[in-house]
């Protein structure tokens, strides 16, 4: 392979700091506290930076209440399809059934490019953040990362006693058990590159419904 | 500079590309309208944090202490995406950059690559090369996408078309494209959609940028808002992130106090759309992914920043952009007026150091020195000082005009001197007399002309200040004795 050995790549950047300057710690725990801003009802404020970032928040008290909505949201917006991954998503057993007698199309997960003609893409939420309105989806078994981006509308159900209050604490978590990939999604894809002009599903869904639970 | 290639296959002439710019007003109009939204939306996203100096303290303390340690937190970074699974590689120069990707998409056997919007890539012009080898590269990013239709170059770090009007990108789509000529951004956006989601589909190679790389985890971060970068790191079996050096932070909690910054400084948002986060190829289990990761890590004249103690902070820089969209002189001239990768303030300075003084002399001069982008910028970088600084250099490097050395010599001495500063003003006040217009001098004799094409002086008063205010005084003091 071309480029440079490792040693001689280090050698370089070591010489270049034969002068490292005045010596600069990093902060401690307690001066990256700092950093954080209290918040008192997580999911109040969660839901409300939600709403702000352009995404839909609702909030239920139960799974039979989770698999409502997201035929109702389905049903609005005349879904005729979606992709479900096999992971648990609260609720998962009554809407699949729901969705199956009200005649929506359920893609089969084994197949990469289902997430491509879906209309509807529905996930479970690894965590969520309440001070920047974010949930995080994980990859790993039964999951796909396409079934949240590829499709037009993404639907997220997660739990209330998932929502962190703060990214810094949120971050703290996943210096453990590494996902391949972990992504943040803070609002629904979008694009201001023509004119500023704001516009929504650039590549990823134009739109993000997340349903809280409990 | 023998590590780096420029930026522009033309010889850079600032002058006359702002002279060019400025004959056509619609360029301040354009970039004034594209920067004032995003400046006046980063203050209101930074108001959400309790301390925001406070954080963007903290920002800079992680980035120096990064910088003066980089052997270290590198070295941690590339065993940590080792142990995950990926393959590391080094490239001392741009040229080394592009035959090791190459090289990686020949090795792997792909055909279509799929990228995302990445500055460093830019800087090396990895499009043309990777293209030049027969692969089918495509940008997927919106404004990027259209910039390779135009082949033109990015005006914006982070918003790369701002310089292009709908009617430009309605009048591209249609010859491109093949679709109905419509100004109309859902519908051009969501033509882009369509053609990139084949190429999406067909891809087997995905390139992106790096925003940070974690060096305790081995985690890549970037950050889009269109989805593309999730694209590209979810679908193709082969990824490959290319990054400076300098892109490296220690721990996940310093991702954590930047990505805080980042979002808000760059558009205003509270958090950018995705902020991906990847370890390594997929894991065995995992129902999509890259098979197969790639990190190269490219130096290109980094080190030798990072070896200057007066310039190394320079490297703090996120790429944000906030200094652009708050520069009163970039709001006027545009990006494409600075004639290379990085526009605006933080190109002032990046700009002679990946280069040279000698190709991009004028740049540290096109400042102001007003201090917008040090009271912007997320890691605090004081960009004023630093081109004084480079402007010292410049007359130390003899780039400098001897006439324009001697004036300010003599300037100087004046200055200092009570008599030579009376009998100066005095000679002045002489021969100015007969070249002043309706109190103004527009038009100095020959040498000199060069001052008054780009300014005016207002006349010099009849009387100096110093013989009015004795005058004045005897009349302060006759009227409170009354």
């Amino acid at each position: 392979m071309p480029g440079v050995s490792q040693e001689e790549f280090f050698e370089q950047i070591k010489s270049a700091l034969a002068d490292r300057g005045e010596p600069v710690d990093l902060p401690d725990d307690v001066e990256i506290s700092r950093a954080i801003s209290p918040h008192d009802d997580l999911v109040e404020v969660f839901m409300a930076r939600v709403e702000q970032a352009g995404m839909n928040a609702y909030r239920v008290d139960n799974e039979q209440q989770v698999s409502d909505k997201i035929a109702e949201i389905i049903e609005e917006a005349g879904g005729k399809s979606a992709i479900v991954t096999d992971e648990k998503i609260p609720g998962r057993e009554q809407f699949m059934n729901e969705l199956q007698q009200k005649g929506i199309q359920l893609k089969d997960m084994s197949d990469a490019d289902a997430a491509f003609d879906a209309d509807f893409g529905i996930t479970a939420v690894n965590s969520a953040i309440a001070e920047t309105g974010s949930i995080c989806l994980t990859s790993g078994q039964d999951r796909r990362r396409m079934a949240s981006l590829a499709v037009p509308n993404h639907i997220a159900v997660v739990r209330a006693d998932l929502i962190i209050p703060d990214l810094l604490e949120w971050i703290a978590d996943q210096s453990k058990d590494l996902p391949a990939n972990a992504v943040l999604v803070s609002a629904p894809s979008k694009t201001a590159d023509i004119e500023m002009i704001l516009v929504h599903g650039v590549h990823g869904p134009k739109e993000e419904h997340i349903i809280i639970v409990g | 500079m023998n590590t780096a290639t420029t930026d522009h296959d033309a010889k850079p002439n600032f002058k006359q590309s702002v002279a060019r710019v400025l004959a056509d007003p619609s360029v301040s109009e354009i970039f004034t309208r594209a920067t004032d939204r995003k400046d006046t939306a980063r203050l209101a996203a930074l108001a959400d944090l309790d301390d925001p100096l406070g954080v963007r303290n903290l920002a800079a303390q992680i980035k120096n202490h990064t910088l003066q340690n980089l052997d270290r937190y590198l070295k941690q970074l590339v065993d940590k995406v080792r142990k995950l699974g990926g393959h590391v590689h080094f490239a001392r120069t741009g040229e080394q950059a592009k035959e090791i990707m190459v090289g990686i998409a020949r090795e792997a056997g792909v055909k279509n690559i799929v990228k995302a919007k990445s500055m460093v890539s830019e800087e090396i012009e990895l499009n043309d090369e990777l293209i030049g080898a027969g692969f089918d590269v495509v940008e997927t990013d919106l404004g990027e996408f259209i910039l390779q239709l135009a082949n033109e170059k990015p005006s914006h770090i982070v918003t790369p078309v701002a310089h292009k009007l709908k009617e430009d990108i309605a009048e591209l789509f249609k010859e491109k494209l093949g679709i109905e000529y419509t100004t109309d951004p859902p519908t051009l956006t969501a033509a882009a959609r369509k053609y990139l989601r084949a190429k999406f589909k067909a891809a087997d190679m995905g390139i992106t940028g790096v925003n940070f790389a974690v060096a305790e985890t081995g985690t890549i971060c970037i950050v889009t808002n269109e989805g593309n970068g999730r694209m590209c790191t979810s679908r193709p079996k082969v990824l490959v992130s290319l990054m400076g050096i300098e892109k490296v932070v220690p721990r996940m909690k310093d991702l954590a106090v930047l990505l805080k910054l980042l979002g808000k400084s760059a558009t205003g948002q509270r958090m950018t759309c995705y902020t991906s986060l990847f370890n390594g190829p997929k894991q065995a289990d995992d129902l999509d992914g890259p098979e197969e990761f790639h990190l190269v890590i490219m130096d290109r004249g980094r080190t030798d920043i990072l070896s200057k103690l007066e310039y190394r902070y320079i490297l703090r820089c996120i790429r944000c952009g906030a200094c652009l969209n708050t520069c009163p002189v970039y709001k006027i001239i545009g990006g494409h007026a600075y004639q290379s990768v990085y526009p605006g303030p933080i190109g002032t300075m990046l700009t002679p150091l990946f280069n040279s003084f000698e190709e991009y002399q004028d740049l540290p001069l096109a400042c102001s020195l007003c201090g917008a982008c040090y009271d912007a910028c997320p890691v605090r970088m004081d960009i004023p000082t630093t081109l004084i600084q480079m402007r010292n250099e410049l007359l130390k490097q003899g780039y400098v005009p001897f006439l324009y050395r001697m004036g300010f010599k003599g300037w100087r001495i004046g200055m200092l001197s009570k008599f030579l500063y009376r009998w100066g003003s005095r000679m002045a006040r002489i021969f100015m007399k007969p070249i002043t217009r309706k109190g103004w001098i527009r038009w100095l004799p020959s040498m000199a002309s060069g001052w008054t094409d780009h300014r005016d002086l207002p006349a010099m008063a009849r009387k100096p200040f110093h013989r009015q205010w004795k005058k004045l005084l005897k009349e302060i003091e006759t009227e409170e004795q009354h």
